[in-house]
Order: structure tokens, then sequence, then C-alpha cells
């Protein structure tokens, strides 16, 4: 009966094109059918079904669309009248939909854009990356991490046969090459021989088969390429990366594509293979492989995911004891598609946008969206006393509620496509700053591209958008003024609060101030907050201070080097620079406490201390003298004294505290200063005199010869004998350029531009309404200043409804300000305090601009000649 | 004076014809019969409503019946005015038709 089957879908879709009152008419359809199927066969009953319904289609349909196509012209009509009569409203609803329509275009490209990662593979739906969770068993705490064991990848290709092919990519190969006589910074992974049977990128010279199969092979991107060999073929060329190794090039591929995965260079992972010692301490140990390798799988068509899932669970029992400390919990299978924009984990690969910011940013453009239709709602229903009349005028002719919604829902998403044309143009302006901000270019390296302007869904889902925004301003104008009563209205407008609702007017206004001063008084706390992140106390002197990485140099040789020019003051050395959000914690433990601690390890030597003037309060320094000093005891900071569960810093000193395998005295006790990040709260700090693992070298200059200082090792660096070329940075700047500051900075922009876009929106609709009801009171003001009204009482007068309406407002906005921003600012350490003043700016700035954009129209108002407004109507 | 369209005309007469039983299907059927070939829905439907909207004709939906996918019938009935029209054209056919030579003798030479 398949054939009266798919005569049920025709007679669906007639149901769904035919008005109600003509389904009598699909009945008749359905009857003629049946009598059919008792004379005919069952294909020419449904053939003639079929013929019947051809012909009658085009009818019914030019019937019921030349009325609707009828009325809609008639509507757009109407409305492109009232957008001409009204001309400033309209302009007032056009620029503020228009921004806050470009803002949310800026959104939805943004999200648009992430969301087409990854999207060029083949087989991107079969496509998958395990990803691992780990347990800590001291405070419970999940971590969940991209990467995961490196061998996963081999027990994934023999073990599973829904597995079609699975590839392992490892990363952290890179820094200097040298090549085609240039040397040049590259970064990259390595890939196995399968990398090119998952991921579809395009390899534009070599063999795919080959390119990574031998060890010591290397693949270039072609912008790589260009930049080393320019127009030369590079395939067979050799490729030197500095620390790495020797490389030849055997491929060049196109990596131009939206994908999570970015490099420079994808080296081949048989050469890490091909290691022993390499291949026996960092692959084939299951604890120590899973922070680096990657394992990506590709199903095979029709497999399930979830038969594979439930298999995983077992593979982490063979091959781990779980411990109480920390454990590999689970594999989380991740379909490739998802990973950008994904859930954030740790040892992220690529450029991954986590979800956290993205709902921050929707929610951002929201609020503004929300404000801007506000505006429409409420210029729109202030009209309502002219624009009743005519409704009154359409219903007593016989127009139906229907009609008239339809009318204002017309007029509205007309105004948004006005809207639409200009938010294209500020959307032009507004990308590059959107790209600009640090998140983006850290998270993403590239920011939104043009590129994706071409892509037609774009489009599609702009003018969607910019339509459902239309409704939305529309909706509740529409539903209030279709519901006048045309008596009512053409009696002589009796009930003229009922129709102008002033209420919900003022109601409007009110929540835009709202936002607006909460936006505000916030962009003002977090830019006070980014001074005080800058100026705080570190607990260390960083003037005049140069941070010299050491590479493949000696410490002692750099530090002789250096102390030979007299501007030099002193060096010192550590493993880790401190405040630059490196973060260096391990375990310690004493018999105070139950649980473990955590502090920051520095390895030193003994000239840091006194160096980057770190207070002792207790103890003594290292000395070079006392052989037992090296790597043997402890200097902690206060904080991690305190967490180690002693009462003071005296009581630690001579005391022995357990680390890794073993027990080490504290021999010394200094004040706490901020060792990784200057956002988060003090973290203990434990240093250990090892001059063999100091990476940096901090050096003291005298003041004011940090430019001769840098010239000196420029030009006598490569004396040394490095590979690398120097690298160094004033300590100073770098601490203001960390990556947590950057995106604390990030936040107080957006937030900074929200306060701006809703401020000037809200002030829009306020100067539309001012008009409108200096306009509505051209009579009373003309009599008033015919009884003597000076212009200033006017004004007052005026004024003053809208002074209430702020003044409402900030009593809103006030308790609400203070908990969002003691909430947003329990984030983060070294807090400002919440000062009134910064209250009273807000409020402030915002008074005076309501007071400008409110007061000039009634200042207009009560400037006119009293004559004018009187002969008025 | 308006006059019937003749497929008007002929709508009006199948719902006479017809009387209680005249909904949609079978009017359009009666239709077909009487014009001598199949007319569409839409041909029909449309002269029905507009013939509704001028008065001569009126309608009411029945019950729904199974054989019909649960959807209901539309009846049409003849109003005064309706079967005014219709006898005005009857008459004037009758006029103009009266004393003419015999067309079927002609045609069957």
């Amino acid at each position: 009966m398949s054939i009266y089957k798919s005569s049920n879908v025709i007679i669906r879709v007639l149901e769904w094109l035919l008005p109600s009152d003509m389904t009598h008419l699909i009945g008749d359809l359905e009857e003629e059918l049946y009598n059919d199927l008792e004379r005919y066969s069952a294909l020419q009953a449904y053939l003639l079904f079929l013929y019947r319904c051809t012909v009658s289609i085009p009818l019914f349909l030019y019937q019921s669309l030349k009325w609707n196509v009828v009325m809609i012209t008639n509507y757009i009509k109407v409305a492109l009248r009232n957008i001409k009569k009204y001309k400033s409203f309209s302009v007032i609803n056009v620029l503020g939909l228009a921004v806050s329509i470009s803002i949310c275009l800026l959104i939805i490209l943004f999200i648009y854009d992430q969301k087409n990662y990854d999207r060029f593979h083949e087989d991107k739906d079969r496509i998958y990356r395990i990803t691992s969770e780990f347990k800590s068993s001291g405070n419970f705490s999940t971590h969940r991490y991209a990467t995961s064991p490196a061998n996963l990848v081999d027990i994934l290709r023999e073990d599973y046969p829904s597995v079609e092919t699975a590839t392992t990519i490892r990363r952290r190969i890179g820094g200097e090459a040298d090549a085609g006589g240039k040397v040049i910074r590259v970064n990259g992974l390595y890939g196995d021989s399968n990398f090119l049977d998952v991921f579809s990128f395009d390899l534009l010279l070599g063999d795919p088969e080959s390119a990574l199969s031998n060890p010591g092979s290397i693949i270039l991107s072609k912008e790589t390429a260009d930049k080393f060999f320019g127009s030369q073929d590079p395939i067979g060329e050799e490729f030197r990366i500095i620390g790495r190794g020797d490389f030849v090039i055997t491929g060049v591929i196109d990596t131009d594509v939206r994908s999570h995965l970015t490099f420079d260079v994808l080296a081949s992972y048989s050469t890490l293979l091909s290691n022993e010692q390499y291949r026996s301490i960092y692959i084939d140990n299951w604890r120590n492989s899973f922070y680096s390798s990657y394992t990506y799988f590709k199903l095979k068509k029709n497999a399930d995911i979830e038969d594979l899932a439930v298999q995983l669970p077992g593979l982490i029992e063979t091959h781990y004891d779980s411990t109480p400390e920390s454990y590999l919990a689970e594999f989380i299978i991740q379909p490739l598609t998802k990973i950008n924009i994904g859930d954030s984990m740790d040892n992220q690969l690529g450029s991954v946008m986590p979800r956290l910011p993205v709902y921050f940013l929707i929610g951002f453009a929201g609020i503004i969206i929300f404000v801007a239709c506000f505006n429409y709602v409420g210029l729109t229903v202030a009209r309502g006393l002219s624009r009743g009349k005519e409704v009154g005028v359409r219903k007593a002719l016989g127009a139906n509620k229907g009609s008239v919604v339809g009318q204002f829902l017309i007029e509205a998403i007309l105004i948004a496509l006005f809207s639409l044309v200009f938010a294209s143009v500020f959307l032009i302006y507004l990308l590059p700053e959107f790209n600009d901000l640090q998140f983006i270019r850290m998270e993403l390296t590239r920011g939104i591209s043009f590129d994706i302007v071409k892509d037609y869904p774009v489009y599609i889902s702009f003018l969607s958008f910019t339509v459902i925004v239309g409704l939305l301003a529309g909706l509740f104008p529409a539903l209030h003024l279709s519901s006048i009563k045309s008596a009512i209205v053409l009696k002589g407008l009796e009930n003229k609060k009922g129709i102008s609702k002033s209420h919900i007017r003022k109601g409007l206004v009110v929540i835009q101030f709202v936002f607006s001063l909460v936006f505000i008084i916030t962009a003002l706390f977090l830019n006070r907050q980014f001074n005080q992140f800058l100026n705080a106390e570190y607990g260390f002197d960083a003037e005049h201070i140069i941070q010299l990485e050491l590479q493949d140099m000696p410490y002692d040789r750099v530090k002789t080097w250096m102390l030979g020019n007299p501007n030099v003051a002193s060096v010192s050395g550590t493993s880790v620079v401190p405040a630059l959000n490196s973060r260096s914690d391990r375990r310690i433990s004493s018999d105070q406490i139950e649980y473990d601690a955590e502090a920051n390890h520095f390895s030193v030597d003994e000239e840091y201390i006194p160096n980057m003037k770190l207070n002792l309060v207790a103890g003594r320094n290292f000395s070079a003298d006392l052989a037992t000093d090296v790597n043997g005891p402890f200097i902690l900071s206060r904080k991690a004294v305190a967490d180690l569960g002693y009462s003071s810093p005296q009581d630690a000193v001579g005391k022995y505290v357990a680390f890794s395998d073993s027990t080490y005295p504290v021999i010394g006790v200094i004040e706490d200063f901020v060792s990784s990040d200057i956002t988060v709260e003090t973290e203990g700090v434990m240093m250990q005199y090892q001059p063999e693992y100091i990476e940096t070298a901090s050096i003291k200059v005298l003041p004011g010869q940090l430019a001769t200082v840098t010239n000196y090792i420029n030009e006598e660096w490569d004396d040394l004998g490095s590979q690398y070329s120097a690298r160094y940075a004033f300590y100073t700047d770098q601490l203001g350029e960390t990556y947590s500051l950057l995106l604390f900075n990030d936040l107080a922009q957006v937030v900074k531009s929200v306060a701006f876009f809703s401020i000037l929106i809200s002030c829009l609709g306020l100067f539309g309404m001012a008009m409108f009801n200096a306009e509505s009171r051209t009579k009373e003001i003309g009599i008033r200043k015919v009884m003597g009204a000076s212009d200033r009482d006017i004004v007052f007068l005026l004024s003053k409804e809208y002074l209430l309406l702020i003044a409402i407002s900030i009593a809103i906005s006030l308790p609400l300000t203070y908990l969002f921003n003691s909430f947003l600012l329990q984030q983060v350490a070294n807090r400002i305090e919440l000062s009134p003043l910064v209250f009273l700016a807000g409020i402030f700035v915002t008074l005076v601009l309501a007071l400008i954009t409110a007061g000039s129209q009634s200042l207009r108002a009560a400037k006119a000649n009293s004559i004018d407004n009187l002969r008025f109507e | 004076m308006y006059i019937l369209s003749r497929t008007e005309e002929m709508l009006l007469i199948s719902v006479w014809k017809l009387q209680d039983e005249a909904y949609g299907l079978s009017i359009r059927t009666h239709f077909s019969e009487l014009v001598g070939k199949e007319m569409s829905v839409g041909a029909t439907y449309i002269p029905l409503e507009r013939l509704k909207k001028q008065g001569f004709l009126e309608s009411w939906e029945s019950e729904p019946t199974e054989k019909r996918g649960g959807r209901s019938k539309r009846f049409y009935r003849l109003t005064a005015e309706g079967i005014n029209a219709l006898s005005r054209v009857k008459s004037i056919h009758d006029r103009a038709w009266t004393g003419l030579p015999n067309l079927i003798f002609n045609k069957s030479e």
C-alpha cells in the first residue's frame, strides 16, 4: 500500500498549503481516490489522483496567494508611508537597531567561523579524538586532557575492528630552522604515516603514501616552504631544526584551511620512534606518555561509536593500576567537529575556542539587542495615539485583528531590514576591532577572516536573524495596538493613557538605564582593577632587569660573560621566571598536615634572592661555599610555611619537608611574592639551589643602561657559540603582557563596548521619547508660556519625568552593580575596593548624558514660539 | 442586471439537480458530465465560492466521514436569489431559442 502512503504525503502538503476553511476540498480529493481504488487498479487510481492534484493546485495557490500578496503589498506601502511620515522616529529606531544588529552579526559571524573548523575533512563525521580525564585524590578535582597515551593508537588499530584507520600526533617540534640559507622560527607537530588517511589536508607536493613513513622526513606548510625556498622546489632539500636534528623535506601541504590543527612543519612520527631512549621513556611508558600525544581515529562506515566507547574503560584497567594519588579515570571520545567550539581542556592542541567566552559574548549581544528592541517598543507604543486612529479606521472598515497585527509586524520587519543595511556597514568597522582582542588572537591565531563572508549561509542567517529581531521588536506593539477598540478611538480618544501605555514605556526606559548603569560602572571597576594589577606589589623588584634565556648555553658562561659588562650590576639565575603565568607546582608535605600542600618550585642560584630583592624573614640564603646546599635544602615562602602547618617562619627553619621521595631541611623563609599569576591568590613557593636547572638569567642593570646592555647582548651573543639567536626581554614589559592580564584586559574592553553601546542606544530612545512628549504637549506648553511660564519652568516641567525615571534606574542598578562586581572581582586576587566614588562617577556620566538628550528636546520645545504652538492643528 | 456566465449557470444547474446531495465532489462530477470534459477542482471550487459570495448559493459543512480521511463535506444549496437567477437565465434561453431552425437537423445532414 505504498502508493496510498505517498498520496498521504501529497495530502499533508495540501493541508499545509491550503487555508483551514478549504480542507473539505482535500476531503473531496481523498474520497475520489477512494472511489477510484474500488474501480481501477491502485496504480491507475493513484495516477488519476496525482493528475487531479496537479491540475488543481495551481488554481488553489493562485487564489490563496493572490490575496496575500495584495495584502502584504498594501502593508508594505502603508509601512513605508509611516516610516517616511515619522522620520525622526524611524531614524532613531533604525540607528539603534543597526548598532545592535551589527554586534549580533559579528557574534554570528564569529560562531559561524568557529563552527566551520575541521569541516573540510572528507569523513569528518566518522573522525574522533580520544581525550583523557584524570582524577586527583586529594581534592577530588578532575582534569580533562586533550591528550591520550601514545600507544593507544596501536591498540585502536589492532584490537578494534570497527576502527578504519587511526593516527597519532605528538606536539612540540619547533624552534629555529635552518634551510635554504635562511634561519626562521617554526612550530610544528609530529604525525605518523596515517595522518593523511585520517585528515583531508591537501598534499601539494610529495607522495602521500610515503611522505611521513621514514624517520627524518618532514612536510612543510605551503607558507613555510615559500618562506624558505621561494619558488624553488623544496622536495628532497635538507631542513635542519636547531636542537632537533636534520630532516629531509618529503612534501608540501596546504594549511590554508580552517582546522584546529595548526603547524608550520609536520615531522614523521617514526623519527621519534627511532630514538630508543626517547621511545622507552616517553612513548612506551603508559604513565609518561599521555601529556603530549593525541589520538585520532576514523570509524568504519556503519559502525557504531557507542560500541567502541563501552570497550575503552577496559583498556585503562589493563594498563594502569589506579593508585590513590592521581589516576586516569576515563577515556572520552570527542567528535572531530565538536573540538572547536568545544570543552576546555588542558594540553589543548592548536587553536580551540572554549565555550565560556562564546556564551559571554552571546549574552552581551543579547542584552544589547534587547535594549534596542525596547526602543522600538517604547517609541511605537508612544505613537499609539496617532496610529490608534489608523487602527480604528482599519477595523471599522472590516480589518480583523490578525491583519492589523500583520501590518505592524511588517512595519517592524521593514525597519529591521533597513537597519541591516546600516549594520553591515558598521560591521566592516567592528570586525578588525574584534579580531584585535587578545583572546581571539591567542586562541585562534587567525581571527574571523573576511573569506567566510563569501558563504551564502551567512547571509541567510543574517537575514533570518534580522527578521526575528523585527518580529521580537514588533510583537508587543502589534498586539497592543491591534487590540484597540475602534469605537473608543474614533469617538474621541478618551482612553489616551491606555493607548500610549505610559507605564510600560517608562518601565522600558528604566530597564534600559539599569543595564547601561550596570555596565558603565562595571567597566569603570574593571579598568581600575586592570590598573591595580599593573601597579600591584609583586613582592620583588622588576626594575632594570633583563631576562635572558640560556637556551643551549651553560649558566656559568653566560654569567661571567654578562658580568664582564660594567653596566651590569648583578646576575642571577632561575628555572622559572615568576609572575609570567608559568606554573611549576609540586606536592610537598610535612608531619603537621594530613594532605599534601602545593608550592611552585624554583631552581635558583645563591644570587637570586638578593638580586630580585626578595625579603628573607628567617634563616639564611643558599651559599655557594656549602656543597650540601646543592640539590638539597629548601627556602620556602611564608605562604608555603603556613600551608605546611608551621606556626611561624622561625618555627619552620630546621624542620624537614617531604618532597618527591625524600625529605629536605628548610634553611630559610622568604616573604611571599607573586610566583605565577598576579590575578590569583598568593601561592606557596619552594626554592632549591640547583644551578644546573637554571634556564633564564635575570640580569640586573645599572639605572638608565638597559639599551647599552641589550646592545652588548645583541653584538656578542653569537661569539658565545650558541646555535640559537639571543632571546631576552625587559622584565617590566613581560609583566605587563602576561596572558592572564591580556585576557582580563579583553574582558574590560568587551564590557566597555557593551556599556558604550547600551548607553548610546538608551539615550537614543530617551531622545525619541522626549521629542514625542514635547510634541504631544505643544499646546500645553504654548498656553503655559502665554500665561507667563519661563523657559526654565518649561524645561524643568518636561525633564523632571525623565529625571525621576533615571533616579529609579539608579536605585535599582546600585545593588545589582554591587553584587555583580563583588562576584566578578571575587574571582581575582589583588582586588580593588568597590569605592563609592566609582559608583558616583558612573551615575554622573549617565545623568549628564540623559539630561543632555532629554533636556535638549525640552529646551527646543520651551524655546518655540508660543503663537505657533497654539495655532498648531 | 447580472447575467450568469455559462460556467456559473452549469454549476447552479448541477446544484439544483443534485439537491440534498450537492457537495464538492458530486457537483464536480455532475458538472464534468454536463460539459463533457473533466473539470479540475479549482475550476469548480472557485466559481462556486464566487456564487456563494454573490448570494446565489449558500453552504454548510457536514459531519466528518471516515471515507474522506476524517474531513467534512461542504454542501451547497441554491438561495431564493439563486433560483431567481437560474430561472431568469432559463427564460432568456427559451426566448432566444424559440422560432429558430432546427440545428440538429442541419448538422445530421
